[in-house]
């Protein structure tokens, strides 16, 4: 099977693996890309990580971004639409009927449940990133302060990655 | 469902969505609710109701609610028009700015600079997790969930689909989405 044939497989398969949003399927684009297949080496998925959040856009370009590693600029879009197009048909069938049958209450408690789900999903990604950076004081250090700032604060998340990206290139002169 | 007063054809939904997600840093969903609002195409209720069934629907958030949105609006070519909207320019952009990034990445400073922004990018993760968990931060059963799928995949490296099968029932059971009649 060709590559670009194996990205598009593995995007459809991750788009129904996105619960409560797409942020939840870091850590499995992780385990496929970088441990199973060995597309990518951590510090290429970890900088198509950052590059996904310094544009503007969806929080789920990381997919399409290890697309267009792969297989250019075509295997990239392609990539990306694979990954929203079954969610998509998903939510138009929702709309136009199970969303009448399913009482607002019964909504409100699936959301409660899926919430730490989506929440224990997030926290290993931003652990298993820098964990694969080799989590050197200078990772680390840079970890804990843009979580305390983004958590806790308001500040713009470009500035945040700016600033880590400025620590970083000081850090090498 | 009821038809919109104002419908949009597929051209109007790609520009609309394009244009919430090229402004969208960190997120889309500020955006999109101030264009949706403020141009009046959704109430905040009916953006409320539209977002919740983005959320407990599989795949990313706001792009589910884009592909409902434009159903409402034109069918499927709406769908099609809005969902498109939110990832091609958003795609071009970053696949720019990664090539770009990638011609410079032989200096060791750039290096050393996308190692930073990355560390950053993992930081806003788990500043965003402690943000969505505001609402469970109390709750034993939440957090139970939380640590258990913690535990399965970044510690232990389960695959996802596996932990999911067990994980989805059971999230349901503890927070009672299958509990007949009275719900909390």
């Amino acid at each position: 099977m060709s590559l670009l044939a194996q990205l598009l497989l593995t995007a459809l398969g991750l788009s129904l693996l996105a619960v409560g949003g797409a942020v939840a399927v870091i850590p499995e684009v992780y385990r496929i890309a970088v441990e199973t297949r060995g597309w990518l080496t951590a510090e290429r998925f970890a900088e198509l990580y950052a590059i996904s959040q310094a544009a503007p856009g969806p929080n789920a370009m990381l997919v399409g971004l290890m697309g267009w590693a792969l297989a250019g600029w075509g295997g990239g879009l392609l990539t990306m639409l694979a990954f929203v197009g079954p969610t998509s048909v998903i939510a138009v069938f929702a709309s136009r009927r199970w969303a009448a049958l399913l009482p607002p209450a019964r909504q409100a408690a699936i959301r409660a449940a899926l919430l730490p789900v989506s929440v224990g999903l997030v926290v290993s990604a931003g652990v298993l990133i820098p964990a694969s950076l080799g989590a050197e004081v200078l990772v680390v250090g840079v970890v804990a302060v843009a979580a305390v700032l983004h958590g806790t604060t308001g500040t713009h998340p470009l500035l945040l990655l700016l600033g880590g990206a400025a620590i970083g290139a000081i850090a090498a002169l | 469902m009821t038809a919109p007063p104002q419908r949009l054809a597929p051209p109007a939904l790609f520009l609309l969505w394009a244009t919430i997600a090229v402004q969208g840093f960190g997120g889309t969903l500020p955006f999109a609710r101030r264009e949706l609002i403020e141009r009046r195409l959704l109430t905040e209720a009916e953006f409320a109701e539209l977002l919740t069934l983005g959320q407990i629907l599989p795949g990313p958030n706001v792009i589910n609610v884009s592909a409902a949105f434009g159903d409402r609006h034109a069918g499927w070519a709406g769908a099609a028009a809005s969902v498109a909207g939110m990832v091609v320019v958003p795609m071009l952009i970053a696949m720019a700015l990664a090539s770009l990034i990638g011609a410079a990445a032989t200096l060791p400073q750039v290096q050393s600079a996308l190692l930073g922004m990355a560390a950053a990018a993992a930081g806003l993760l788990i500043g965003t997790a402690w943000r969505m968990a505001r609402p469970m931060r109390r709750l034993a059963p939440s957090l139970a969930v939380a640590a258990a799928m913690f535990v399965a995949i970044a510690v232990l490296r389960l695959p996802l689909p596996a932990v999911l099968l067990i994980a989805l029932p059971a999230t349901l059971l503890v927070h009672g989405a299958f509990r007949r009649g009275g719900l909390p």
